[in-house]
């Protein structure tokens, strides 16, 4: 399971919050003009490489993305103080199978950046929970 | 050979998201960013953010935290200099000429500690004006302002900067300027005095005689404060630009006596001033032509950035039939325009010059388009157009349609900023 960051809305319980606004454990889906994925008409997930934004590492994201109480150790932070930098996984970041349901794909061009993507054809519905399966899996890690 | 910073400010995304990303420096320093509307400005930041290169969105996480420095409770201790400092400097204003915005940011960073946060806010203001991105520019033009006074360069420099990026804060700010102007330093009050001159070109016109019979005072007074302070002394190019302007503000008004006045006294103080030789030029094109194209001459052999003299020369040519004349000024405005209408006219005139030497039709023509491209609704060009090809058909000279002399002098007096900035 490769390692990766995601900025994240962050629970009481200091896990991600899941759901499917930005910033939350889970993908943004069409009629939102900032959507993560495409869908079918029968809202089927479709492969195309889209999926939850994910990071080698929180320190190459822009800015905007990572806490601003964080401006001691990354000066340029502007995001949300309700955001906290997530981590998960170990291996190397690179095109792969995550588990049984998603797979991890980079962004065309980048190797620092990828997407969290459906592994098979699944509803949006069963996107969103095996997004939201990982939950326990992250942890907060800001060093 | 370019470096691949010097392309960053040319990317739209990384400039939509440098325009953001000083948004929401601002709703941050007003305590407002955890909101609705910062989390929805935030939102708008992701699509520009995904076509970032990683070395342009390390540039904005450094803008970012330089954009902290406007706070007003920005603490900022200063070092003494060391050499490697001074290097730094050196090479940040090195990268600067060489147009590497980005780059001459960064090494800027690396000696923040050993300049006055006023010094610091001056450069990186010039920097970014220079980057093009007057607002970002005008935010520390006013921070250098706000923590020293004393100079009247850096208000001066904040309010021309805000006219590029916002005209309505900047005519707004103008106004207020103008209803007190003994308040504030007489260079500050000509830019505010340039910008409401400026904007009497959208009024209608009892609206800008009225305004601009109210500005008259304003430059003189204007003109005596820079000359008796010795602003005029360290920036006579400020003394010549209000001369000049107050000269404009004498011939809208009718006041064509006192206007060549002006234009001839500031040319007695300043006969090296191209704004003023250009200025004298179009008041007196149509009238006494000859001294106008003397005058407009004049401002080219001193290099002049401005557009006009080169305009006005390549008109008087081809009025005159000297086409090679024309070809070569009509060149030399085109690459000073910065206005539509005046660029495409250029076009059309070279257009013109071109069917007269004999360049083939598909020449000719392909400039033509590129005239009616900018300007697909002059009625003059597209005749001018058609004369030719009928012309090709028929091989008679054909008779072109010229701009008038009081029509192109009307367009000068309307657009002449003494500054090509």
């Amino acid at each position: 399971m490769p390692l990766m960051y995601r900025p994240m809305k962050s629970d009481n319980d200091q896990l991600p919050v899941c759901g499917s606004n930005s910033k939350e454990l889970g993908v943004r889906v069409p009629p939102n003009e900032n959507a993560d994925i495409d869908v079918t008409e029968t809202q089927t997930v479709i492969l195309n490489r889209r999926g939850m934004s994910v990071a080698e590492n929180w320190r190459s994201l822009p800015g905007h993305l990572i806490p601003k109480r964080l401006t001691p150790v990354f000066p340029g932070a502007t995001g949300s103080n309700s955001l906290s930098c997530f981590r998960i996984g170990e291996g190397a970041f690179a095109d792969c199978n995550f588990n049984d349901e998603l797979i991890l794909v980079l962004k065309p061009g980048r190797t620092s950046k990828g997407n969290l993507a459906p592994g098979r054809e699944m509803s949006v519905g069963a996107f969103q929970a095996a997004l939201a399966a990982t939950r326990e899996q992250w942890q907060i890690d800001e060093s | 050979m370019n470096t691949m910073s010097q392309q960053f400010f040319f990317n739209p995304a990384f400039r939509r998201y440098l325009s953001l990303l000083r948004n929401l420096h601002e709703l941050i320093r007003g305590g407002t960013d955890e909101t609705a509307a910062g989390e929805a400005l935030r939102d708008s930041m992701d699509q520009p953010a995904e076509n970032l290169t990683a070395e342009e969105v390390e540039c904005l996480n450094g803008i970012s935290a330089d954009f902290y420095s406007l706070s007003s409770d920005f603490e900022h201790q200063v070092l003494p200099k060391t050499p490697t400092a001074d290097s730094f400097i050196r090479d940040s204003f090195n990268a600067r000429n060489v147009r590497d915005y980005a780059k001459s940011m960064t090494l800027l960073r690396k000696a923040q500690d050993h300049l006055e946060l006023w010094q610091l806010s001056y450069v990186r203001g010039s920097i970014l004006s220079e980057a093009g991105e007057p607002l970002a520019a005008a935010d520390f033009f006013l921070k250098a302002a706000n923590l020293y006074p004393q100079n009247s360069n850096f208000r001066f420099m904040w309010l021309a900067a805000l006219a590029k990026g916002s005209p309505e804060a900047a005519i707004a700010e103008s106004i207020r300027v103008l209803q007190d102007p003994s308040a504030y330093a007489a260079k500050f009050v000509y830019k505010a005095a340039d910008i409401a001159f400026a904007a009497t070109r959208h009024m209608d016109t009892a609206t800008a005689m009225s305004r601009t019979e109210e500005l008259i005072p304003i430059f003189e007074e204007t003109i005596l404060r820079l000359q008796v302070s010795g602003e005029a002394n360290e920036d006579p190019g400020v003394l010549a630009g209000a001369i000049s302007l107050l000269g404009f503000c004498y011939e809208h008004v009718g006041h064509s006596d006192k206007a060549l006045k002006c234009f001839d006294e500031g040319l007695v103080m300043f006969p090296e001033n191209d704004a003023l030789r250009v200025a004298r030029g179009i008041h007196l094109y149509g009238t006494d032509t000859e001294r106008s194209v003397a005058d407009f001459a004049e401002a080219t052999r001193l290099h002049s950035v401005l557009v006009w003299p080169y305009l006005f020369l390549a008109h008087f040519s081809l009025m005159k039939g000297q086409v090679e004349n024309c070809l070569r000024y009509s060149g030399e405005a085109l690459r000073r325009s910065r206005h539509v209408q005046v660029t495409a006219d250029c076009l059309e005139w070279i257009a013109i010059c071109q069917a007269t030497l004999g360049y083939p039709p598909s020449t000719v023509l392909s400039t033509f388009d590129e005239a009616l491209m900018l300007a697909p609704d002059c009625a003059r060009i597209k005749s001018n157009k058609a004369y030719f090809e009928q012309y090709r058909m028929t091989a008679e000279h054909p008779s072109w349609r010229q701009v008038s002399t009081d029509a192109l002098r009307d367009t000068g007096r309307r657009s002449f900023m003494p500054q090509a900035a």
